[in-house]
């Protein structure tokens, strides 16, 4: 890649291009549902899509002068093999929230965020185990005052509990 | 409701008990968020959002702009102390903010620019006040047609101003409209781009939009990034010596009045026009301040009159802001496009009904920004080294801790499940546009007004038929649009054809 093009582009071309393509693909399917709509549904979002996906095309093409398939194939191979740290901590916390998705639908959202700051702050990031545990405890804690509480907001008890009320709490 | 009438019940609200608390929590949680780096206003009030469910229209507007007035102010002090803005808009202090801080004088210039920050709020709301006589006028020239073009301008001058790239401010301009199109068309009743999702049926939510956007992203970036939140110790004075150099900042604010006037009035003139957004007009008042100074020469190596200029600037932003979002319904920032999405939870809906019929909202808005920046300016002053403390805190510890108020947050709204994702996948989204240097100001903004552009261009067809593009007003702002793009396009292409000869130029050498 030229210098002017790192200039252009900045070094995340091999990021950009995956995340340009991807939402690319999402609106051409969406291109194609407008389509189906009646004249009066379909009338703005087509006018919206038209451009976009003009832009898309040139971003696309931005993005792939400034780059080479050799340099996304290296970058992918070295993403892929867990050698961006970057990349390894961003997936990890994603990860982690999709972790703390499935504690919240089946342990209820106090045990969920508890286990997830417990697991986040000990495992992961190594604190100690009495900051980690006082964290999740207060926090939890706070959540529990502010929005029982305070605004009146029930959180999700989770399946377990749905379970063992015989399905009959919300 | 009349000006006056609006002045004292306005007044009047946000200093009762029922609202007061709330302005105090949220300047606190403001100045609190501006002190620590990577955190914005929009973060802040994404934070304030999911509580307004649960709150009355007065509470819900001064916890909401409490928090985002004060945040300049706590960037600023960060500026100062630790060489690292707040919040984007402080980037100006940095230019004469450490230098006074290397000469010991640091309390001093957080002094100035606290005062600094207040009376340039002030100017903002005051000016907003003046203008009310005048936007109840103008905003009754603007129908659906007019509200549509100008809908469209705000999205160009957005993604047109930004720092970022053109074009990918154009396609995240332009797919937060497409975002909006999700769910029931209002019209015809037809499910658009829900895919067989029932809890797509009513489009997508705003909060989690807005939290995982702006907070959850925010998270990830300092999740990546790692380490303690200040990268630069400051050095902390004793608390005698501060005190005693913030009051002397405070009068050497008093003392540059006829300087914090001028640059409030630049501020607020330039928080007019959609999109340009704080941080240009600190930069400008600060040009204006060392043109205008007696000794331009000391500028950058430590000099009050640059902090305070920069710093009134900033907060007078808002009221210039404030003005457009209020009038017309066309937010200019991504702060506005949540202020707007928040008063549409509260109830209240912007335009002539809100100009006319709810004057008092608008002054609680214009008294909320004076009280908060005060309890800022105050809160500030006492607690600089605290404050400046909170700096320290690890990534590791704030990251897991904001992330489930977040989820929280956004699962509160309407106690589903499926927000939650929402938020995530717009978290990805958000840091990944951050990483990529799209805009999400733009995104969100589109995503706001989206409804509002497809509501106006169908009124519009049906009360004129597509000729109503020729009318006077819509004409004229589809000329400033088109001229103002085709500008900026010819501009870019023009500077890639130099760059471009001067290169090959220079090869040939």
């Amino acid at each position: 890649m030229s210098e002017d093009a790192d200039k252009v582009m900045g070094n995340n071309t091999t990021l950009e291009l995956f995340f340009i393509v991807l939402v690319g693909l999402a609106l051409g399917t969406a291109f194609i549902a407008a389509l189906t709509y009646d004249f009066v549904s379909a009338r703005t979002p087509l006018c919206i899509l038209v451009p976009l996906l003009l832009l898309i095309g040139t971003q696309i093409n931005r993005t792939r002068i400034a780059t080479n398939a050799k340099k996304v194939m290296s970058d992918l191979s070295y993403a892929v093999r867990g050698q961006n740290r970057k990349f390894n901590k961003a997936a990890g916390i994603v990860g982690s929230i999709v972790m703390l998705m499935l504690l919240i639908l089946i342990a209820g959202h106090y045990v969920g965020v508890a286990t997830f700051m417990y697991i986040l702050l000990n495992v992961i990031s190594k604190e100690s185990k009495l900051l980690s545990a006082s964290v999740s405890i207060g926090v939890t804690t706070i959540i529990y005052i502010l929005f029982e509480l305070g605004f009146n907001i029930e959180l999700y008890r989770g399946l377990f509990y749905d379970l063992l009320s015989g399905y009959a709490s919300a | 409701m009349g000006i006056i009438e609006g002045l004292s019940s306005g007044f009047l609200q946000a200093v009762s008990l029922d609202v007061f608390p709330y302005l105090f929590v949220g300047a606190v949680f403001g100045l609190v968020i501006g002190v620590i780096p990577g955190l914005s206003g929009h973060f802040a009030m994404a934070m304030v959002i999911p509580f307004l469910y649960s709150m009355e229209p007065a509470a819900g507007i001064a916890f909401l702009l409490g928090a985002h007035s004060t945040v300049a102010q706590g960037g600023g002090l960060t500026a100062i102390f630790f060489s690292t803005p707040g919040t984007g808009q402080n980037a100006a202090t940095l230019l004469d903010g450490p230098p006074m801080r290397d000469k010991g004088l640091g309390a001093m210039a957080a002094g100035a620019a606290l005062t600094a920050c207040f009376l340039g709020a002030t100017f903002g709301a005051v000016a907003l006040a003046l203008l009310l006589p005048g936007l109840q006028r103008i905003v009754l020239f603007f129908g659906p047609p007019e509200i549509f073009v100008l809908a469209l301008l705000a999205l160009t001058f957005v993604a047109v101003l930004g720092k970022e790239d053109i074009v990918r401010s154009l396609i995240a301009a332009l797919a937060g409209l497409l975002l909006a199109m999700i769910g029931l068309d209002n019209v015809t009743n037809t499910e658009r781009f829900t895919f067989g999702l029932l809890e797509l049926r009513d489009g997508l939510e705003l909060v989690p939009v807005i939290l995982g956007l702006f907070a959850v992203a925010e998270m990830f970036e300092l999740w990546v990034k790692g380490g303690s939140l200040s990268g630069v110790q400051g050095n902390i004075l004793s608390t005698k010596e501060t005190q005693k150099q913030i009051f002397q900042g405070v009068l050497e604010a008093f003392k540059h009045s006829w300087l914090i006037l001028r640059c409030s009035s630049i501020g607020a003139a330039m928080g007019l026009i959609p999109g340009l957004g704080s941080a240009p007009a600190a930069f400008v008042a600060y040009g204006h301040a060392k043109q205008s100074s007696k000794s331009p020469e000391e500028f950058g190596k430590g000099n009050i009159e640059g902090v305070i200029g920069s710093e009134s600037a900033n907060d007078a932003v808002e009221g210039g802001a404030l003005a457009s979002t209020i009038a017309f319904g066309v937010p200019g920032s991504s702060s506005m496009a949540i202020l707007l999405g928040a008063l549409f939870i509260l109830g209240q809906e912007t335009g002539p009904s809100m100009l006319t019929q709810h004057v008092d909202v608008i002054f609680i808005m214009i008294f909320t920004i004076i009280i908060g920046n005060f309890i800022g300016m105050v809160g500030g002053m006492f607690l600089v080294n605290p404050l400046s403390r909170a700096t320290g805190l690890r990534a590791s510890i704030l990251v897991p801790v904001l992330l489930v108020i977040v989820f929280t947050g956004a699962f509160a709204v309407q106690r589903s499940f499926f927000d939650i994702g929402v938020a995530l996948v717009f978290g990805i989204v958000g840091y990944s546009m951050k990483e990529l240097g799209y805009s999400r100001a733009a995104l969100l903004i589109g995503f706001v007004l989206g409804f509002t552009v497809e509501k106006n261009l169908y009124l519009a067809v049906q009360l004129s038929g597509p000729d109503f593009i020729f009318d006077p007003i819509p004409l004229t702002l589809a000329t400033i649009t088109i001229v103002f793009l085709g500008y900026n396009i010819w501009t870019i292409i023009r500077d890639r054809n130099r760059s471009n000869t001067t290169h090959n130029e220079q090869q040939e050498q």
